[in-house]
């Protein structure tokens, strides 16, 4: 499955993925809070105190710079890695982990969409890179936390159309960070990040009701055998989402689809406008208050102590704002061209096959 | 400026080979298989890039009446164009949006539609100001609609950081970065707001 054609990651990137997998094994100790709120499962709120940067300063441009140079290097380390390549295999499958090892973002062909007299298309499954804690918040450990693997989640970002249900980064960003990172330039507050207890997210394409059963999928995709700290992840999630792949929960679909509104002839006058305008704003804070504790600041406002949020996510304090052991120079070469592949010989067996 | 063929041509090859490589395709039975490759001939015979196909005039015409009916913004003439020689992609974390399908129709990439009122919701200051073409894991891709130009705007500050020539610059850059082509010059762009795109060979902004 390795392409031959593509350079192997460097030492410090290699060692940096390692830091990164081994800070995420110490980042829940009960497997079973995994499940404490299904509408989010392996997820954890990593309390931080950060500030929202201000997106046109040279901090935050330096950022995104060397984020996109280091990018395609991390994806490599991370297929390379055992625990890293097993994982992947489980989230993205064969094709998926084929991409990475040439520095790529991961998809995999699901099948193609064939109607009446029109073209063949291609139904893919995309993941993308994502930084936990967004680039757009200054943190103690600067641009060398915010650009490292410990602060990576390889995240769904499939879109169809209206239907955001395999787009959880999005879900993150309306529900959580949007609200605590708007309107609170220059003030250093408590930020609550959605953190994914797992690499890639969601974990897994397929339920797995017993240890046997994920290792003999394991197995089939040619992967080594997960450390048991991993297999209990996933078969937390698995017994978390009933053991169906995970979609992003119907009810927080409205927020989208409830803009649709603002543009309707009947609201295009500017007071009607606004009016349904702070309508949909209170129902994004409402939301996102249902989940956040009291020291948690929304559009600028700090809810208050005697605050409680209806939902509760574990909280943890992960770190994630010190330096890094491991820091990735920022002189790297970018990505490099993807090689068109070639047709595997040996036909995969049907446990094999992606079911989503 | 046109559209790179070449690119377009990279980029519908390589979807064939991940077609071909792909555990769905070896799943598929002999028949099912020839049937495909059928279907993926007469596409290349009726002069549609295999995988990398445009949108039809059926499918314009659906858009534009979406677009003014749910964004309130008239679709540029220069958008789409460039949908009808190719109707959306996403490879390598970078999207180029599509004509949105009917709801009884599966959606291979996201719609313009869909993701700017997604988008619109999220960055309200951004709604009617920007009319998002696609995006990347760094950047958005947008029309400025007060200015009638195209820009690539930083990922959540929605201000333009770049400013291409034409939404043909705008979608060859694109398919670079989605491709992985760059050149060691376009590193230069330092990121500030350029009036006139910078006269780089190949790509001119490809900070990814």
């Amino acid at each position: 499955m390795s392409n031959p054609s593509s350079k192997p990651p460097n030492a410090e990137m290699r060692a940096a993925v390692e830091e990164a997998l081994k800070e995420l094994e110490k980042l829940i100790s009960d497997p079973a809070s995994i499940g404490a709120c299904p509408e989010l499962p392996g997820i954890v709120l990593d309390r931080i105190v950060g500030r929202a940067l201000d997106r046109t300063s040279e901090e935050y441009e330096q950022t995104t710079k060397a984020y996109g140079k280091m990018r395609g290097e991390y994806l490599k380390a991370f297929a390379l890695h055992p625990v890293g390549r097993s994982l992947s295999l489980l989230a993205v499958g064969a094709d998926g982990v084929r991409l990475m090892e040439s520095g790529h973002s991961p998809s995999s062909v699901m099948n193609v969409t064939k109607p009446t007299n029109q073209p063949v298309r291609l139904k893919r499954q995309y993941y993308n890179c994502h930084h936990i804690i967004p680039k757009s918040v200054a943190v103690i450990g600067g641009r060398a936390a915010i650009n490292h693997p410990r602060n990576f989640v390889l995240v769904n970002t499939t879109r169809r159309g209206r239907d955001q249900s395999q787009n959880p980064h999005h879900f993150w960003h309306a529900l959580f960070l949007h609200p605590q990172t708007h309107r609170t330039l220059d003030q250093s507050n408590p930020i609550y990040i959605p953190r994914p207890v797992f690499p890639l997210y969601p974990p897994i394409t397929q339920g797995f009701r017993s240890v046997e059963g994920l290792r003999k999928h394991l197995s089939a995709l040619g992967a080594t055998p997960l450390p048991e700290i991993w297999e209990r992840r996933i078969l937390e999630f698995s017994k978390a989402m009933g053991h169906k792949p995970y979609l992003v929960p119907k009810q927080f679909h409205e927020i989208t689809q409830g803009f649709g509104e603002l543009f309707k002839k009947e609201n295009r006058d500017p007071e009607a406008n606004q009016a349904v305008r702070d309508k949909l704003a209170a129902k994004a804070e409402g939301l996102a208050a249902e989940w956040l504790p009291g020291d948690a600041c929304i559009n600028g406002k700090t809810l208050g102590p005697s605050h409680q949020p209806k939902h509760r996510l574990p909280i943890v304090e992960s770190g994630l704002t010190t330096e890094p052991a491991n820091q990735i120079s920022e002189n790297k070469k970018r990505q490099e061209k993807r090689v068109r592949p070639r047709a595997p010989t040996q036909k995969p067996q049907p446990s094999q096959s992606i079911k989503v | 400026m046109d559209l790179n063929e070449q690119l377009l041509r990279e980029l519908s090859d390589l979807f064939l080979g991940d077609l071909r490589s792909s555990r769905y395709y070896q799943g598929l039975s002999a028949d099912e298989r020839a049937n495909l490759e059928k279907q993926l001939a007469r596409d290349a015979a009726n002069g549609v890039r295999p995988l990398v196909p445009g949108a039809s005039s059926d499918q314009i015409a659906n858009l534009c009446a979406q677009a003014e009916a749910e964004l309130g913004v008239t679709l540029p003439s220069s958008v789409l164009g460039v949908l009808t020689v190719v109707d959306g992609f996403v490879e390598n974390g970078v999207s180029l949006y599509g004509a949105d399908r009917d709801l009884n129709e599966e959606e291979t990439v996201p719609g313009l539609v869909a993701q700017n009122l997604a988008l619109w919701s999220s960055f309200p200051e951004s709604a009617q100001k920007y009319l998002f073409v696609g995006d990347s894991e760094l950047w958005f891709f947008a029309y400025e609609i007060s200015s009638s130009s195209f820009v690539a705007l930083s990922h959540s500050a929605m201000s333009p950081v770049h400013r291409f020539s034409g939404i043909e610059a705008l979608v060859n850059d694109m398919l670079a970065q989605a491709l992985g082509h760059f050149d060691e010059h376009s590193e230069d762009t330092k990121g500030t707001l350029q009036s006139q795109p910078p006269k780089l060979p190949g790509t001119d902004f490809s900070l990814n």
